[in-house]
């Protein structure tokens, strides 16, 4: 059956297929529309109105290439993956709508050059305003961006959200000290992005101020601190990452034990990296920290050498520090994972799903 | 939305869950779409060439259809029949559907 309006007709279909199954569906169709003019017209040879009826049946060729592509694989996101893209949305747009204007007002207050070229302060406020509703608007459409591509690949790749089904089926919840409060995570992931910006941006803001006579005095080395720019952004995704699950699972699973401790080992390793660098600390905050001490008569005799030897190594007890309160965490999301799995598995065994 | 609109859509949604194991049930015996609509739509399971079609690729693309075509009449034909994996689905999804149908009759019976 050779006729130019199902030619066309299945040429339009076709044409929005995958390439891959174009010739396969183009022959079905071909096979199909023929069987249903057989129907129609028996052993007398259709005419163009036949064709027309048979095709309209058959519905717009658009029609019929949404259900070849399958309705569901239209969406982007859709299914459970719309719910938790929705929360995750609520959640995370708020924050960088604050977040960065934060930054922004840091950022241009600390950069003294910019303050100093406005003599008027209307235009000073007026260009601030501007930056800091277009670093909002812009922040907030970038992470809009990305979390919508997270979520597509996610639906592409059917990555597993069950867990966090489960949960929603149980009918216990869990205890009140195993719960996440979403504020928690968020807290978390402020406090990350803030911490960054602090380090990688404004070094010079972590500082002692030793009074009129010598000013602010940065703890650590600016341009050293600002060559290790890539440990400090590892370090801000494993922090936003540990976070994220925990936003997802809404209580200490096994997972956000596992994320959590993963996440903090590389954390550690990344604080390693920068603290143990032996330019790091600023030679003026030593400096100054072992005067303050020597004038306080804090540093005499040989115990007061022992600890002026020691300030120059003050990076090490950052180390310690950092290292200290990953440890912590570690331990107990994992505790409270292993108390939170048991009251799972007792509530499961009550309530069968 | 009136009354008969919201009984087609319910009434949708109850033959979308039934095609699947009717679609399966029939292609025990191969044969091709458009035959395999005139058979369901004599047993009174009406179902859209438009719908079916893409169905079948769907089926096929799960292992649960095998497919070939067959030159043999006066028109090329795609023939299609259910594998292995495809009986033993029909088998699975028959139980279910005893299951559910005997509950749903015991209930609506009452």
């Amino acid at each position: 059956m050779s006729n130019e309006l199902i030619d066309r007709y299945v040429y339009a279909v076709s044409r929005h297929l995958d390439p891959r199954e174009r010739d396969e569906v183009a022959r079905e169709l071909e096979s199909l529309i023929g069987d249903m003019l057989d129907e129609r017209c028996g052993v007398i040879t259709p005419t163009d109105k036949d064709v027309r009826v048979v095709l309209t049946e058959l519905g717009t060729p658009q029609e019929v290439a949404m259900q070849y592509s399958g309705q569901k694989d239209q969406a982007l996101i859709s299914g459970t993956y719309y719910l938790h893209y929705k929360r995750i949305l609520k959640l995370v747009l708020p924050i960088v709508a604050v977040a960065i204007p934060f930054a922004v007002l840091l950022g241009f207050f600390f950069d003294e050059q910019t303050v100093r070229t406005f003599t008027n302060p209307i235009q000073l406020y007026a260009t601030l305003f501007g930056q800091l509703v277009g670093g909002m608007f812009g922040g907030v459409i970038q992470a809009f961006a990305i979390i919508t591509v997270i979520f597509a690949i996610m639906e592409r790749r059917q990555v597993d959200f069950s867990e966090s089904d489960l949960a929603m089926d149980l009918p216990e919840v869990p205890q009140r000290k195993e719960q996440i409060m979403p504020w928690e995570p968020i807290f978390g992931i402020v406090f990350s992005i803030l911490a960054a910006i602090a380090f990688l941006i404004l070094p010079e803001v972590i500082g002692v101020w030793f009074g009129e006579a010598d000013g602010w005095i940065p703890v650590f080395s600016t341009s050293v601190i600002r060559s290790l720019w890539l440990p400090i952004a590892v370090w801000l995704i494993c922090g936003i990452a540990k976070e994220i699950v925990k936003l997802i699972d809404g209580r200490y699973s096994l997972r956000v034990a596992l994320v959590t401790t993963f996440a903090n080992a590389i954390m550690f390793f990344c604080a390693f990296v920068v603290m143990l660098n032996p330019h790091i600390l600023n030679p003026q905050f030593t400096a100054r920290i072992e005067g303050f001490l020597i004038s306080e008569g804090i540093l005499s005799g040989t115990g007061g050498e022992m600890i002026a030897q020691w300030i120059v190594h003050a990076n090490l007890l950052f180390l310690a520090i950092i290292g200290f309160a990953l440890l912590i965490d570690s331990l107990t999301s994992m505790f409270k994972a292993v108390r939170s799995s048991q009251k799972y598995s007792d509530a499961v065994a009550k309530y069968p799903i | 939305m009136g009354k008969d609109e919201l009984v087609s859509g319910f009434v949708l949604e109850l033959r979308r869950g039934t095609v699947v194991l009717a679609v399966l049930a029939k292609l025990k015996e191969p044969t091709y779409g458009y035959q395999l609509i005139k058979e369901l739509a004599d047993t009174g399971i009406a179902i859209e060439a438009n719908t079916l079609y893409p169905l079948l690729r769907r089926l096929e693309s799960q292992k649960l259809l095998e497919s070939s075509w067959n030159t043999d009449g006066a028109k090329p034909r795609k023939y299609y029949g259910t594998t292995k994996l495809g009986k033993e689905v029909l088998a699975d999804l028959t139980a279910q559907w005893n299951t559910v149908s005997k509950s749903m009759n015991t209930m609506l019976g009452e």
